[in-house]
């Protein structure tokens, strides 16, 4: 994918018995489906993500031939928002840990 | 671009819908049967509307719950309201973009039900519901939304700038 992703830094907390969960970004993912068209889903891409017209198609391509394609990430609230946005544009989206 | 479409960018915002009486007298229809089946159904009762609102995480049930609980009931009404907006326009010769986006999220919506019901495909054809009468006709209301859902994408694309 081309959206680049920082790594999060990790901080030293000394003192801290606490097991740290690692900030691991969530992925959202959009999966094929035989109904939406592909011009929409393009248009859906651009929309919400603001991606520029040859991104979006490439990730819709990807969705059309690979099946599936990681089109944002972030927080979990972050991908929460994400695929709620997608779903009320009818695509069929989920999220998970980009471990 | 086409020129003599059922919906065509007329200027700032403004969309110019193209409909034969008919056409708007089934949509108007569609959007009834489609708010019955967002009120009346669940994910459960009906793939459909499993269609409509997947699971975000799909093998996690409690993170799914809690997704459903933040976000199930804002998208149900974003639906019903959109739905609202195109029987109020229904009769309407010309759109504003937020109008022509209700229009887009029902079209689609209605695609999605229909695509659901009759299983399709993406290599379905007319002869594949040949014999059954009422999927036939399913199948020929669904290449009419396709039909008024691809001109809506392109009127609305024509404004994002950064042509193909």
């Amino acid at each position: 994918m081309s959206t680049a992703q920082t790594a999060p830094v990790e901080v030293e907390r000394p003192g801290s018995d606490e097991a740290i969960e690692p900030d691991v970004p969530w992925i959202v993912i959009v999966w094929n489906d035989p109904i939406n068209l592909m011009v929409y889903v393009t248009w859906v891409f651009q929309k919400l993500f603001g991606y520029p017209r040859a991104k979006a198609e490439k990730l819709m391509m990807d969705v059309h031939v690979k099946g599936k394609a990681v089109v944002s990430n972030g927080s979990r609230d972050e991908a929460e928002r994400d695929v709620a946005r997608l779903h009320a544009y009818g695509l069929w989206a989920t999220m998970q840990q980009d471990r | 671009m086409s020129l003599s479409g059922p919906i065509r960018r007329e200027g700032e915002g403004r969309f110019a819908l193209r409909l034969g009486a008919k056409d708007r007298e089934a949509i108007v229809a569609f959007t009834a049967q489609l708010r019955q089946i967002l009120v009346n159904e669940s994910a459960s009762s009906d793939p459909a509307v499993a269609r409509l609102f997947p699971a975000a995480h799909p093998d996690d049930i409690f993170r799914n719950l809690e997704f459903e609980r933040t976000h199930a009931g804002s998208l149900l009404t974003e639906r019903l309201e959109a739905l609202d907006v195109v029987d109020r326009t229904a009769q309407a010769e010309v759109l504003t973009e937020d109008e022509l986006l209700a229009w887009l999220r029902s079209l689609n919506a209605l695609r999605l039900v229909l695509g659901t019901r009759l299983d399709v495909t993406e290599d379905s054809t007319e002869a594949d519901f040949a014999g059954n009468d009422e999927a036939a006709g399913a199948f020929d209301l669904y290449g009419y939304l396709t039909w008024l859902e691809a001109a809506a994408v392109e009127a609305l694309s024509t404004d994002l700038g950064d042509p193909a």
